[in-house]
């Protein structure tokens, strides 16, 4: 959530990876390596509201979902 | 076409209103109900320690953890019983091996770049510790290997080879036979990561002559936090032990102000503490229900539908194969890449989502050959792997659904 907080754009699976993996991330990603993990969780914030995720040319774009 | 679906409770499941399409196995197989009915058994009946108590309760599971273990040789067709050490998955087998074989200071390790990280690890580690020499041999772009390259990396320094018989990513089988008559040449021992291959091709560790081979229950039908590390009998012997402790020892002495252990031989030396023994009767049911199926069967099974799959993902735009294409040298899994989509969680994600078709993505704990394809963790690939239990409709399913997400994302 916090790298689509700091997102201006929707980004893609492998830009939220490349994004988790990078030490500014460090602390909360621990597992990040393959993704599995978190994929996982974040298919869970979709299934809570938290963030969207939509299918496009080149696979998904995940969003935050921001209230009014 | 093997026809065992009924014996899968799981397959009566249907998510978003559809029967599910599993092609998961290689990470982990769905259970047969008579291993989860012999685990039951276990806990409703003689819940016990086995080996130890002497009660009804106790007797019982005794022989029935003695029995499991004699199914599991048989499966692998070991010349004794006690050559099959339970432990908790392939990858503490590897550890074992890893952390108790003695090796002299100049000795050399060889693994490849085609390890699960559980096949290769474990010995980085092992040569760090003790500050031996590893040498690792490259497998070419397909996932097969040039014998020639096992040849040059083996020399007399060489002892202790790690080999994954069948790959996770790729799913070719290696040469293990050549492996092991070089290796035993030039006075080297093998240890086989047969994870994924021993659910699905017929293994005769004797017949191979293989040292040491690593298995886990839960990709053979059988439970989860369970395993076999196989070593011919003279090297357990050998080997000291990974964890010491109660049930290992046939006294322990006390005199003058020493504890002095004197060690049983394997399989006890091994398995230290309580152990799994409803995990260890579902392994030994899981191998009996494989065995009476035939492996041989199941691997004629597996490959007929990866025909199918290999056939039609080859004829499409986008998709492109990770490995040989030749099913011979095969196990029933196909890792692929779709370059309409940038992550293979994508296509894990589009075809659950869209068709309860269910392939694993990502880099499979295969760091090392994700890397050397120059694909990078945050891509990975995509892996649909088929076991006795799938047939021409899930393969069907599944092709299905990949159709749809190369239309929806090109």
């Amino acid at each position: 959530m916090n790298i689509l907080q700091n997102a201006t754009n929707p980004l893609t699976t492998s830009e939220i990876l490349e994004i988790a993996r990078s030490d500014e991330y460090a602390d909360v990603c621990q597992d990040c390596a393959g993704g599995d993990t978190f994929i996982v969780a974040a298919r869970q914030l979709v299934d809570k509201g938290l963030i969207s995720k939509a299918l496009e040319k080149g696979g998904y774009r995940w969003e935050l979902v921001r209230g009014d | 076409m093997l026809d065992v679906r009924a014996d899968f409770p799981v397959l009566n499941r249907k998510i978003n209103g559809r029967s599910i399409v599993y092609l998961d196995s290689a990470c982990m197989a769905l259970k047969p109900i008579e291993v989860v009915q012999a685990m039951n058994e276990y806990y409703e009946r003689y819940p016990a320690c086995g080996g130890r108590s002497i009660h009804t309760l106790g007797e019982e599971a005794s022989n029935a953890y003695t029995a499991s273990r004699e199914k599991f040789a048989r499966f692998l067709n070991a010349a004794h019983a006690a050559e099959c050490i339970w432990t908790r998955n392939a990858t503490e087998s590897l550890n074992m091996v890893a952390s108790s074989l003695k090796l002299p200071k100049d000795a050399k390790i060889v693994t490849s770049t085609l390890e699960h990280h559980s096949g290769s690890l474990p010995f980085v580690e092992r040569a760090r510790r003790d500050g031996l020499k590893i040498e690792i041999v490259e497998a070419k772009m397909d996932g097969t290997f040039d014998i020639e390259d096992w040849k040059e990396a083996i020399d007399s320094s060489t002892r202790l080879v790690s080999i994954v018989h069948s790959s996770n990513v790729t799913g070719t089988v290696a040469p293990l036979d050549e492996i092991i008559e070089i290796a035993h040449d030039r006075g080297a021992l093998v240890t086989s990561d047969d994870a994924q291959y021993a659910p699905h091709h017929p293994l005769d560790v004797q017949k191979l002559d293989v040292d040491f081979s690593a298995i886990s229950a839960h990709k053979m039908c059988g439970p989860t936090g369970m395993g076999v590390l196989y070593g011919k009998l003279e090297h357990l012997e050998a080997m000291d032990m990974f964890l010491v402790g109660g049930d290992t020892v046939s006294d322990v002495r006390y005199m003058n102000g020493q504890i002095l252990p004197e060690y049983l031989p394997p399989p006890e030396k091994f398995e230290a503490g309580l152990q799994n023994y409803a995990g260890a009767i579902g392994a030994g049911t899981a191998a009996e229900y494989l065995t009476r199926i035939g492996m041989n069967k199941i691997e004629k099974h597996e490959r007929s539908l990866l025909e199918v799959a290999l056939k039609n993902l080859k004829d499409m735009d986008h998709v492109k194969i990770v490995g040989t294409d030749d099913i011979n040298i095969k196990t029933g899994l196909v890792a692929f890449t779709v370059d309409c989509v940038e992550a293979a969680h994508d296509v894990a994600a589009f075809l659950n989502d869209q068709y309860s078709v269910m392939v694993r993505s990502g880099w499979h704990c295969v760091g090392p050959f994700h890397y050397q394809l120059g694909i990078k963790p945050t891509v990975g690939t995509a892996r649909a792997s088929f076991y006795l239990y799938n047939n021409l409709d899930d393969v069907e399913r599944f092709l299905e659904g990949m159709r749809a997400l190369i239309e929806a994302t090109s």
